[in-house]
Parts: C-alpha cells; structure tokens; sequence
C-alpha cells in the first residue's frame, strides 16, 4: 500500500520533464529562427519587419530562393516575378502549370497538409510562406529553416488574399510591386463586375462534390467574397467558410439561384443527384443554371488571378453565355 | 408476437425519420408530398431522398445482424460479427482501393467488397477451426485485423490525398443513399435473409459442435461453409452501399437471444426486425443531434456499441 502514492509521481515527473524538454526546444528553435533572420538582416541595412499572422520576421535584402506551401502563394509570387524554388503541389505536378497557365522549374516538398520538412531544409530557402491554418504547428521548425511568413490562405477570404500580395510583396522587398499588382487586379475586377447584367439578384453557391456528399463554401470563402466583391449574393451566409458533409436536402434548402459544383471528375454525388426527383426542386436547376467547374481552378487555387477568372467565368454565364 | 411489435416499431421509426430532414419540412406538408402532384419539390424530397435512406438503413440493419446471428453461431462465438472478425474492413479496402485504381462505384465496388470480405472471412474462418485460440482470442485476431485493414485504407487515401473526401462513408453512413443504392443491396439481403429462413434448422445445429450435427445426420462442413458465404455476402454488400458500419451485427443478435432464447429461426426474426429498427433509429438520431448538419450513423452504433462489445467480452472472459 505505502507503495501507491509512489507511482504516480515518477509518471508525473516524467511527464515534467517531456514538457520542459519540448519548451526547451521550443525556445531553442524560436532562438535559431530570430538568429537565422538577424543573420540575413545584418548583411542588409534594408531589413524589414513583416507582420504577419503568427508575429514578425525580420528579413532582409531580396529574396530569392522562396518555398511556397500553398499554391495561393506561388500565384502571388508568380506576379510579383519570383518564380519559387519549392512548392507544396500535393504531389501532382499537373497542378503548378494548371495554376501558373505555364511550366516552372520547381522541386516539391510533398503535400500542403505534411509538407516535408527536410526537403524544405535541403532548399536552403532564404524565405517561407506558410499557411495559418495547415502550418501553424510547425512554424517552429520552419522558423529555424529560414526566415517564416505565416498567411491565411486555406480559410482566407478575397481580402485575406489580396492582403497577403501586399505583404508577400513586402517581404521580397518590393512593396511598391505588390500595390501595382493589387491596384491593376482591382481594375480588372471592375470591369468584370460592370458587366452583370442589371437586375442580377440571384444567390450564388459554390459546392465542392466528393464521393461522399457536398461542401458549400459560405460568404467567408474565398469564392464567397468574391462573389460579394463583384456584388453578387452568395447563397449561405455564415462566418464558417464552409459547410461539410451536405446531403441532397440541405442543398435543396440553400436553393441557389446559380451553382457551381466543383469535382475532380466523375465518381462523385454530383452523378448521382442529378437522376434525382429531388435535385428539380433547386431553382438553380429549374433556371438551367448548374455548372460543373475544375476543382482545382475553383477550389483549391486562390490568389488575384483565381479570383479574376472566376468573377469573369461568373459574369459570363449570367450574361447567358454557357 | 415480439417480431410484430418490433415491425410495428419500425414503422413508426420509418414515419419519424420521414418527417426530419434538412429543409424542415413539418409533418403535415410530408404528408401532403405524398398525394402531391409528381414533379412537386416536396414530393422529390421525400420519395427521392428522405425514404430511400430510410429503406437502406432498414436493409443495411438487417443484414448486419442476420450476418452477425451467422457468424456468432458458426464460430460458436459471443463476440463474432461481420465487424469485429475484420470482413467489414476487407470490404472496406477492397473498395477504395478500386474506388481509386479504376475510378469506379456501383456495381464494380460491390463486387470488390465480396472479394475483401471473402478473403478475410476465409481467414478467420481457418483461425476460428482452431480450436486453441479460445472465444476472446479469436475476437482479438479479428480486431487485429480490422486494425490493419483500417490502416491500409487510411493508407491508400493520404497516398491519394483524398482522405476528407470520404470521411462520411469511412465512418459508415446512409445519408446519401439513393434509390440504385436501394437495388443494389435489396437483393442480396433478400437471399440472404431468406436462405437463413429456409436453412434455419441446420444453421441452428452449427451452435451444437460437429459430432451432434453430424450424428443428427447434418453434412457440417457444407453447412458451414454455406453459412460463412451469407456473412460475407450480406455484409460486404451492406459495406459497399453504406460503409463498415459496426457493432450492429454484434449486439441485435444478443439482444434477441435475451428476449427469445438459443432457438435460430426464432433469432433469425428478430434480427431481420431488430437489425433495421436500431439503424433506422440511430439514422433518425444521426440526423438531430447535430442538426442540420449530418452525422454518420456509424458513430452513432458505435457509441451505443462499444460498451455493449465491452461487456460481452467482460461477460464471455468471466463464464
């Protein structure tokens, strides 16, 4: 019995010393992150603090081996001028000129959900743009790899992206670049948007169709908030970006005036609800105004351009060009 | 008298879950669906959506637990079903894995699924006949293997990165069940339940061991293997339409046996009954408790089902 009380201690100091360990290294790697960015500051009096979503990094000079791990990333950077020396593509090279509308020499570091990290570190990057989301865990290590920007791109809205130009612009020591970029998209999106037709007061949905059901991105998507941009209704209001795990009936409820379903190809529900009695029920199928669209162009990408070809791709169906 | 009282359960069951749904539609208006004109929005909804996920719960459920009764009475074996011997898990890699070689659902899916569920089936059939491995053992074995099968599925979607694109049906669930899916699985639960039927006096004297079966003048070996082939083919086509849904085809069959005792056919029906009375409800569950949004029903047999799982094996350890 006198025993008992033992036992649980030494668990108990063990699992003390793991925490102190992991917060060692913790601040071992913050330390090598903040020595690897004054490194890179001191040899340039033009260092800069860049804010971004998990703190600052001081970076200094231009930049120019970049490591992307999302593809929102590497469409900034491709029009800021920098063509990144390694990308997070999921594995599917099919997907950076799908994204880009051209070949670039590139290494892959893996997937956007585990990119991997030594193939990272074997780049020797002299910048990484991370994703608030997907990489938050691992800033850390990224940290003591290079200097780190952490962006929202998987949950960002059309705002998020556009202001994440500015300060990937920032960070490669062009600001200036960055704002002619953003001011030159804005005036492309006005000119898309001048060109709905009058009257345009339908809800617009975008659901991304997998074998499984529906997801339906919100008014805080980035195709939702583009949509509001270019002064359109998205047709679910919510501050979730999206809404997983749909059947039929909920996409009965929404009832979107005009829906774009997103697929990777055939296999998915989309096949099967459309030979269904209930799939009428959606105005947007009564008006005619169901588009099947890539998912990569709709879902998986964003950035200024994605968001351009599709506001464009959106105005010219409602101007009745199929 | 208990099977009417079952049925008659299910049917209001039925009734319940054909007035819950995403829309909100309030009883009154899914009655007037009924009558309506067709080509009416209501009446879609609730022919062409609402009851064929009623209709392949009932049958999933059915035939898990008709698949279960068989396979806890051919390996002599409390804690024997399709899920925990590792056959809903063959199935399960069977199917993603052409899923995502060929691109293919449907038909070809359901033929993959009885290939994943046979091979396991025979697996454990071969571990079962050995009769040094004891009942919880055996149901160890099997739950080992339904560990590794898992993994390989998880496998075979993070190598193919579309492990959230089927999040709903890993977990096992009827909530995009359409009526093809419905044709699919009718008519094997339909064999199925009725070879059981016919059969039910020899499938009955495989709870005896072989020598009793055998003195009565059974051919057990035949029996049994007749036995095993219903079990895969009722649950590897119930995986294929809706998912490894687990643990109903291990408690209904208990539960029956509390309320009518060893006799196999008397089981066999309250199966039938039970198996898609408790689906049919836990989908009916699976839709409020997260309402609107959708949960899959095999979280919900799930959390019934393990403590039940823990207390047999509890049970059959101590007896």
């Amino acid at each position: 019995m006198s025993s008992v009380p033992l036992r649980p201690a030494r668990p108990l100091g063990r699992v003390v010393l793991a925490v102190v360990a992991v917060l060692a290294a913790a601040g071992l790697s913050a330390c090598s992150s903040q020595a690897a960015t004054k490194l890179a500051g001191a040899s340039d009096t033009n260092a800069r603090d860049i804010v971004h979503e998990l703190g600052t990094t001081k970076i200094g000079g231009r930049p120019a081996r970049v490591v992307a791990l999302e593809f929102s990333f590497v469409q900034t950077l491709d029009q800021l001028g920098v063509t990144p020396v390694g990308i997070a593509d999921d594995d599917d090279a099919a997907r950076i000129p799908q994204l880009l509308g051209k070949k670039i020499d590139y290494t892959s570091v893996g997937t956007r959900l585990e990119p991997n990290l030594e193939l990272v570190s074997g780049l020797q990057p002299d910048l990484i743009i991370a994703d608030s989301t997907r990489h938050a865990t691992i800033y850390p290590q990224l940290g003591a790899i290079a200097p780190t920007i952490v962006l929202n791109s998987w949950e960002g809205s059309y705002q998020d992206i556009k202001d994440s130009a500015l300060t990937i612009a920032d960070a490669l020591g062009d600001r200036a670049k960055g704002e002619t970029a953003v001011a030159e998209h804005d005036r492309r999106m006005k000119e898309i948007a001048a060109k709905i037709p009058a009257g345009s007061d339908g809800r617009v949905l975008l659901a991304v169709a997998t074998p499984d059901g529906m997801s339906l991105h919100t008014s805080s998507a980035f195709t939702g908030s583009v949509f509001k941009a270019i002064g359109l209704k998205p047709a679910v209001d919510a501050t979730d970006t999206v809404e997983s795990g749909v059947g039929l009936e909920r996409l009965v409820a929404v009832d979107p005036d005009m829906l774009f379903v997103a697929t990777d190809g055939p296999g998915t529900v989309y096949d099967e609800w459309r030979n269904n009695s209930a799939w009428a029920g959606i105005s947007a199928v009564r008006s005619k105004a169901v588009y099947e669209v890539n998912r990569n162009a709709f879902s998986r990408f964003r950035g200024m351009h994605t968001a351009e070809v599709i506001a464009a791709d959106v105005v010219r169906k409602l101007n009745g060009d199929r | 008298m208990l099977a009417l009282a079952g049925t008659g359960l299910l049917v209001l069951a039925g009734l319940w879950s054909l007035t819950v749904g995403a829309t909100g539609m309030p009883p009154d208006r899914v009655a007037g669906a009924l009558w309506a004109a067709a080509g009416s929005a209501d009446r879609g909804l609730v022919l062409g959506v609402r009851l064929p996920r009623i209709v392949l719960a009932a049958l999933v459920g059915a035939s898990l637990a008709v698949a279960g009764l068989l396979a806890q009475t051919l390996t002599r074996n409390p804690l024997a079903s399709a899920q925990t011997f590792g056959i809903n898990a063959g199935a399960a890699v069977a199917i993603v894995a052409t899923t995502i070689a060929f691109g293919a659902g449907g038909v070809a899916a359901t033929v993959a699924a009885f290939a994943g569920a046979g091979v396991v089936g025979v697996v454990m059939w071969a571990l079962s006949a050995a009769t040094a491995i004891g009942t919880v053992g055996l149901a160890l074995a099997g739950m080992s293997l339904q560990i590794l099968l898992s993994a390989l599925v998880q496998a075979i979607l993070v190598m193919n990165n579309s492990t959230q694109d089927i999040v709903f049906w890993l977990a096992g669930s009827v909530t995009g069940a359409q009526w093809p899916d419905v044709t699919l699985l009718l008519p094997f639960t339909l064999t199925g339940c009725a070879v059981a039927a016919v059969a039910h006096r020899g499938f009955g004297l495989l709870a005896l061991d072989s020598a009793t079966g055998e003195a009565l003048g059974q051919n057990t070996r035949r029996v049994a293997g007749g036995a095993a082939l219903l079990v895969v083919t009722l649950a590897g086509a119930s995986v294929a339409v809706a998912g490894p849904i687990g643990f109903v085809g291990l408690i209904v069959p208990h539960i029956a046996r509390a309320l009518v005792g060893g006799d196999f056919g008397r089981r066999l029906v309250l199966c039938v009954v039970g198996g898609a009375l408790l689906l049919v409800v836990a989908d009916l569950l699976a839709r409020l408790v997260a309402f609107p949004g959708e949960t899959p029903a095999g979280v919900i047999t799930a959390v019934v089902g393990a403590p039940a799982f823990l207390f047999l094996a509890l049970r059959s350890k101590t007896r």
